[in-house]
C-alpha cells in the first residue's frame, strides 16, 4: 500500500499533487472520496478542485500539475527537489513543465541546439522521407493518379517493413 | 600498461608545450552521457549498476583509444591510495575517486582520452591538451564521442539533447575548461577582477583539483555552465573568446611587475627557488605557493637553471599519493614532507 491519504488517515492515496507556485512547492496525497467530498477547497483552491469537478478553464501554465513521480522509475518529484539529480532519461519528459522553467533559469534556454547522434539523425531522416511519401500519396488519390498511388503504396509499404 | 609505469612521469599534457603555455597549463572538454536503456545512477540498483558498467566496458574493449596503449582501473575494491593516485593525476573526479560500487576509469598512455564510468553519469569523456588548445581537445573527443556512439545508445531527446542525471548538465552534456597560471594577478591582487567579468558572463572559476576545491599554486580553472540551446562549437567559442583577454591581463601585469617592481619579484622568485632547493621536510601547500613562484621565474626568464616540464611535474609528482606510490608504502604526515622535500632537491639539483 502506498501513502495514506492526507485528509481522512485511513485509505490509500489515489490523487497526488506537486503544484510549483513562484518557486514554492506544495504536495499533497488524498483518496479519491476525500478529493470528492472535500472538494479540497483548502489545499488547492484553483488545480484541484477544477481537475476533481471536472471543469472549469485550464490551470495557467506556471502552477501547471505534474505528476508525483516519474512513470519511468518512480522518482519522486520531491526526491528530485531535494537533491537535485533525476532519475532517469524519462523524468525529463515527466517533469518537463517544471523542469522547463528551471533550465531557462539555469541555462537561458530550454532546447537543445548542439549536436544530434547519428542514430537518431537517421531516424529523423527517414521519419521526414516517410511524411513526405504519405502526403505525395494522398495528393496522388485526391489527384486520382491510381498508378502513380499504387507505386507510393509500395514505396511506402518497403520503407515501413525497412523501419521494423 | 600498468598503474606502476606512470609512477615517475606525468601525462603528456604537462610537458609545459602548447599554444600560451606560459599561462595557460591545459585545456579540457568533457562529455557527460548515459545509457538510454537504464535509469541514472541515484536511481541504479547495484546489479544495474555493474550491467551499465559492463556495457560500457564492452565497448571501450572493443574500441580501445587509438594509441600505444591503454589502460582501464576498476575502483571498486581498489585501495585509496590508487584512487587518490589517479585524481592527484587530474585522471578521475573526487566524485569518482570518493563514490561506491562498480565504477572505473579508461585513459591512454599519453592521457589525454580517458573515459570515467559511473560517476555522476554512466560516462563521462574527457579530452586535454596542453596549452590553449580547446578546439582540438574537441576534436579529439568527438572522434572517441563518435565511436561510443555507435556501440551504446545515449539517452538523448531532440528537445532536450542528451539526458543527465542534473539538469545542469543537459544538452551538450559539455564542460570545457582552462587551467590557467596566474601568478602575477595574485601577487597584485587583481585576480578578483578577473572572477568577477567571468562570472558575469556565466563561466565558472574553479580551483586546481575543479568543483569545490580551493586554488593552490595559482591555478584556476575557467568553464562554462551553459550545457543547454547553444551548440559545442558556440560554447567553444566563448571560452576562445576570453581566454586571450585573461592571458593578455596575467602578462600586462607581468611586465608591469618586471618594470616597476622588478627587485621584490626577483626576491620572491629567488627565495622560493632557495627554499625548494634546500628544505628538508616541506608541506604539500608550501610547495605548490614556492613552485609557482619557480614557474614565474622561468617563464620570465629570470631563472634558468630549471626547464618548464619539470616545474610542471613537481606541482602533480609531489602530491602525498604520488610520494607513498613511489616510496610504496603508507607515509604519515611528517615521513610524507621529509620524502617530497628530498624528492624536490633530486629534481631540482643541478
Amino acid at each position: 500500500m502506498g501513502k495514506l491519504c492526507q485528509v481522512c488517515g485511513k485509505r490509500e492515496a489515489k490523487i497526488h499533487f506537486t503544484e510549483i507556485r513562484e518557486g514554492k512547492k506544495t504536495e499533497m496525497h488524498i483518496c479519491e472520496q476525500c478529493a470528492h467530498e472535500k472538494n479540497m477547497s483548502m489545499a488547492f483552491p484553483a488545480v484541484l478542485s477544477q481537475l476533481v469537478k471536472g471543469g472549469g478553464p485550464p490551470a495557467p501554465r506556471e502552477s501547471e500539475a505534474v505528476p508525483a513521480t516519474c512513470p519511468g522509475c518512480g522518482l519522486a518529484y520531491a526526491e528530485f527537489k531535494a537533491k537535485g539529480r533525476l532519475g532517469c532519461p524519462r523524468c525529463y519528459s515527466a517533469f518537463g513543465p517544471v523542469l522547463i522553467p528551471l533550465l531557462e533559469k539555469v541555462h537561458g534556454a530550454s532546447a537543445h541546439r548542439g549536436k544530434t547522434p547519428e542514430r537518431v539523425k537517421g531516424a529523423l531522416a527517414s521519419r521526414r522521407e516517410l511524411a513526405e511519401v504519405e502526403e505525395q500519396l494522398a495528393a496522388a488519390v485526391a489527384n486520382e493518379e491510381y498508378e502513380k498511388a499504387a507505386q507510393l503504396r509500395d514505396r511506402l509499404r518497403e520503407m515501413k517493413g525497412k523501419e521494423s | 600498461m600498468t598503474l606502476d609505469e606512470l609512477i615517475g612521469q606525468s601525462g603528456e599534457w604537462l610537458k609545459g608545450v602548447g599554444p600560451e603555455s606560459d599561462i595557460v597549463i591545459s585545456s579540457r572538454v568533457r562529455l557527460a552521457r548515459n545509457l538510454a536503456r537504464f535509469p541514472f545512477l541515484t536511481r541504479a540498483g547495484e546489479a544495474e549498476r555493474a550491467e551499465i558498467h559492463l556495457a560500457v566496458r564492452r565497448a571501450l574493449d572493443k574500441l580501445g583509444l587509438g594509441d600505444n596503449g591503454h589502460l582501464y582501473v576498476e575502483l571498486d575494491g581498489t585501495n585509496e591510495m590508487t584512487n587518490r593516485f589517479l585524481l592527484e593525476r587530474h585522471l578521475i573526479s573526487r566524485e569518482l575517486a570518493n563514490g561506491s560500487g562498480d565504477r572505473g576509469v579508461l585513459f591512454n598512455r599519453s592521457e589525454m582520452l580517458a573515459v570515467m564510468v559511473n560517476e555522476e553519469d554512466h560516462l563521462r569523456i574527457q579530452a586535454i591538451r596542453a596549452g590553449f588548445q580547446v578546439h582540438d581537445a574537441y576534436q579529439d573527443l568527438q572522434w572517441l564521442d563518435d565511436q561510443l556512439d555507435r556501440e551504446l545508445e545515449f539517452a538523448f531527446s531532440n528537445e532536450f539533447g542528451y539526458l543527465t542525471a542534473c539538469p545542469t548538465n543537459v544538452g551538450t552534456g559539455m564542460r570545457a575548461s582552462v587551467m590557467f597560471h596566474l601568478p602575477a594577478l595574485v601577487f597584485t591582487k587583481q585576480i578578483d577582477k578577473v572572477f568577477s567579468s567571468v562570472t558575469k558572463i556565466n563561466l565558472a572559476v574553479r580551483g586546481f583539483y575543479g568543483e569545490g576545491t580551493q586554488a593552490s599554486g595559482d591555478f584556476y580553472q575557467i568553464s562554462n555552465q551553459v550545457t543547454l540551446g547553444k551548440s559545442e562549437e558556440e560554447i567553444l567559442d566563448l571560452i576562445d573568446r576570453v581566454v586571450p583577454k585573461i592571458v593578455a591581463y596575467e602578462r600586462a601585469v607581468r611586465e608591469h611587475l618586471i618594470d616597476k617592481d622588478r627587485l621584490r619579484l626577483e626576491d620572491k622568485i629567488w627565495r622560493a627557488f632557495g627554499v625548494l632547493k634546500s628544505a628538508r621536510s616541506i608541506s604539500s601547500e608550501e610547495t605548490m605557493d614556492l613552485l609557482s613562484a619557480v614557474r614565474l621565474g622561468v617563464n620570465l626568464g629570470l631563472l634558468s637553471d630549471v626547464d618548464m616540464s619539470t616545474v610542471n611535474e613537481l606541482f602533480i609528482l609531489t602530491q602525498p599519493a604520488h610520494l607513498q606510490r613511489l616510496e610504496k608504502r603508507d607515509l604519515t604526515p611528517g615521513e610524507r614532507d621529509a620524502a617530497r622535500a628530498d624528492f624536490i632537491r633530486k629534481h631540482l639539483h643541478i
